[in-house]
């Protein structure tokens, strides 16, 4: 291994290397950052590209670069303009948007900056050391668990309990588990609720939903509201270049940092589940670990709500490179993305690879070191100016926003019925708004709902009931984990309004 | 005593109305499927009767306590609550921010993207409260021109390039300048 391990160093430093994995992480970040490119689309972008270049350790050290760049990137839309482009990013706007409402963006940033790269470095070293031993756990992961892994995702709601609007979030997220089941599942070939629309057979699109909910009350409400559309969002531009996390709050998100690298990297390696759910769960658990004064905080602009997610889809961002390097197996679209180019460059991912192509193998890895690190030195300085777009008055950022939304939609699907959906949703997304629903449980349960749908489907055809819950002690203790995420804050709740 | 207002009321309403929408729509797509026996309706189903379970259970805590125990808001910010607007002006700009993305979308087939999208950029920058016409038109000239780069130049999407003239000649003049770009720079 230790072998192997140089013959990467040997590789991946090449000035010539090092020069693509940071060209990479800057395409990344810039494309990541416009709202309706998730890392999906950005590394499929950039592959016709890359594959001119002929050597396939640097082709991959690029695009690895243009992945881990894009989830940064990502993470900037969504604390900036409350517009997560992509899944995995959608708990960072919990806390991150509220702090840059605060006019802390720059601070936010920063955070969203070093939780990055803790999350990606720390994945690293867990990738190089455990990567096979690893591969084998993770293919110990059936339907059942998956299902149960899900459940535990979806407890995330359970950030929304306080001040007795667990109800609430619990309709929303039920909803959005309903949109989910809108097409074909990918179970069996029976259209659902696609009111004959032919478009919709493929079911909703992320970004188009994502969009309509945040993007467009967010023109609305700037439309109606004469103070705030004649400046920008953020009055206190000295705050915005402020950039410092003291001592408190560095002590405050170390623990939180070590812990979601951990968490987020091993729900990363398994096959299909990735960065998004690592992202809701790191937010549960957190939440649910943090004191009182601190859990009234989260989701008002709490820096352990917004290290928390960064981390975990970071560190699950490389975490999914587990399977895909040592199982061929893609752990998430992205990385099924990235098995396009192995197989373009005549490579074949696999336990093969390590062997017969150690130093693409270790070159990867290695890349990576130097690319969070690139990630690092590239944002931190940047900061105060990426920041500084919140300071551009929001009659000019809502049409960006919102026209970049509707092309993303239009070309994801290449059909004129996602704009007409984007504007449904913007619709449902106001109403919500007045009546005082929340959103982002809508988005949770969405996002993860044909996931629950599938393995719950399978798990239940595979074991012809639902005994798998009791029968496998794995899945049985995740459904007990999301009981206790789910009825903790509850119980806690009841407890402190009782004692009043 | 009950501390139910009217809202609520029709809250709850509308929610029973989506499920029963929901519920009568799955009858359209309701058959057995052999390699599941659940068959295409039973999930979506399920999901309706915890629906329908928490709904009630919801009007049940607003019967008990009002929404005054509800208040606060995930991912919003106190200063985000308090928008000032006037009620009859915001209809208005409600029926305008909503019908733009409308008559955007249906616009697509017979002016194309390339020539509509400048000119509903302009309008929603207008919308939105700006009234300087250079700055309107800066700042429209430089979405589109991202825009363009982005899913013309480096995506290569198909872009619809309608069907009327002038604006589907626009269009052509478009694609031939992205031809001879990529050809001049081999890409």
């Amino acid at each position: 291994m230790f072998d192997g391990m140089l013959l990467g160093l040997e590789t991946a430093f090449t000035l010539q290397n090092m020069l693509f994995a940071a060209l990479g992480c800057f395409i990344g970040t810039i494309i990541g950052m416009l709202p309706g490119l998730g890392p999906m689309s950005v590394v499929a972008i950039m592959i016709p590209v890359s594959l001119q270049i002929g050597d396939p350790s640097t082709t991959l050290i690029l695009l690895a670069g243009v992945y881990y760049g894009a989830i940064f990137g990502g993470s900037t839309s969504s604390i900036l303009i409350n517009a997560p482009g992509e899944a995995a990013v959608v708990a960072t706007a919990f806390d991150g948007y509220p702090m840059a409402q605060k006019g802390q963006a720059g601070k936010a940033l920063t955070i969203a900056a070093i939780s990055s790269f803790s999350g990606g470095t720390i994945g690293v070293v867990l990738l190089m050391f455990f990567a096979p031993a690893l591969a084998n756990f993770a293919i110990l992961f059936w339907s059942a668990e998956y299902f149960a892994l899900v459940l535990v995702g979806l407890s995330a709601i359970s950030a929304f309990a306080g001040k007795g609007k667990v109800l609430k979030a619990l309709m929303m997220t039920l909803l959005g588990l309903m949109l989910a089941t809108v097409g074909e599942s990918s179970l069996f070939h029976a259209p659902r609720f696609t009111l004959g629309i032919m478009d919709l057979q493929s079911g909703i699109n992320f970004v188009t939903l994502a969009m309509g909910l945040f993007a467009v009350p967010e023109a609305f409400f700037l439309a109606i509201d004469k103070i705030r559309g004649k400046k920008g969002s953020s009055k206190k531009s000295q705050e915005i270049s402020n950039l410092r996390i003291n001592l408190k709050e560095a002590k405050a998100i170390m623990p939180v940092i070590a812990r979601q690298s951990v968490q987020g990297f091993l729900i990363g390696v398994m096959p299909g589940t990735g960065a998004t759910i690592a992202s809701f769960l790191g937010y549960a658990v957190e939440r649910n670990l943090a004191s009182p004064e601190e859990r009234e905080e989260f989701g008002k602009g709490s820096i352990k709500g917004l290290a928390a997610p960064e981390t975990a889809n970071n560190a699950a961002s490389t975490g999914s490179f587990v399977p895909l390097l040592t199982l061929g197996i893609p752990g998430s679209g992205t990385t099924a993305v990235l098995l396009g180019a192995f197989i373009a460059l005549n490579l074949q991912p696999g336990p093969q690879l390590m062997q017969d192509r150690p130093e693409v193998f270790w070159s990867i890895i290695m890349s990576m070191y130097f690319g969070n690190i690139v990630l690092l030195v590239l944002n931190l300085p940047l900061v105060p100016y990426i920041a500084r777009l919140l300071s551009i008055p929001r009659s000019f950022l809502i049409p960006f926003v919102l026209f970049f939304a509707m092309a993303g939609a239009y070309i994801g699907q290449n059909n004129a019925t996602e704009l007409l959906l984007l504007l449904g949703f913007g619709v449902l997304a106001i109403i919500f708004r007045f009546a005082d629903y929340p959103l982002p449980p809508l988005l949770i349960g969405f996002v993860l709902g044909q996931m629950f749908e599938d393995n719950l489907g399978r798990a239940m055809r595979n074991a012809n009931g639902i005994q798998f819950i009791w029968e496998r002690p794995m899945t049985l203790t995740l459904i007990i984990s999301a009981a206790i995420f789910i009825l903790v804050p509850l119980i806690r709740d009841w407890l402190t309004n009782k004692r009043k | 005593m009950s501390k139910l207002k009217t809202n609520h009321i029709v809250e709850t309403l509308i929610w029973l109305t989506i499920i029963a929408v929901f519920f009568v729509y799955s009858f359209e797509f309701d058959q057995e499927i052999e390699i599941y026996i659940f068959g295409a309706t039973g999930w979506p189903r399920v999901i309706l009767g915890f629906l329908l379970l928490v709904t009630m259970g919801n009007f049940l805590h607003l019967y008990k306590k009002g929404s005054e125990v509800q208040k606060g808001r995930v991912g919003i910010t106190d200063q985000e609550e308090n928008i000032t607007y006037d009620s009859l002006d915001s209809i208005w700009k409600l029926i305008a921010i909503l019908s733009l993305p409308l008559i955007f979308a249906w616009s697509l087939k017979p002016v194309g993207f390339y020539s509509a999208t400048p000119i509903f950029i302009a309008l929603t920058i207008l919308l939105l409260g700006e009234k300087r016409i250079k700055w309107v038109l800066g700042i429209t000239l430089f979405i589109y021109l991202l825009l363009i780069v982005l899913f013309m130049v480096i995506l290569n999407a198909p872009l619809p390039q309608g069907n009327i003239s002038p604006f589907y000649d626009f269009s052509a003049f478009m694609l031939t300048l992205n031809t001879n770009l990529h050809q001049s720079l081999n890409f």
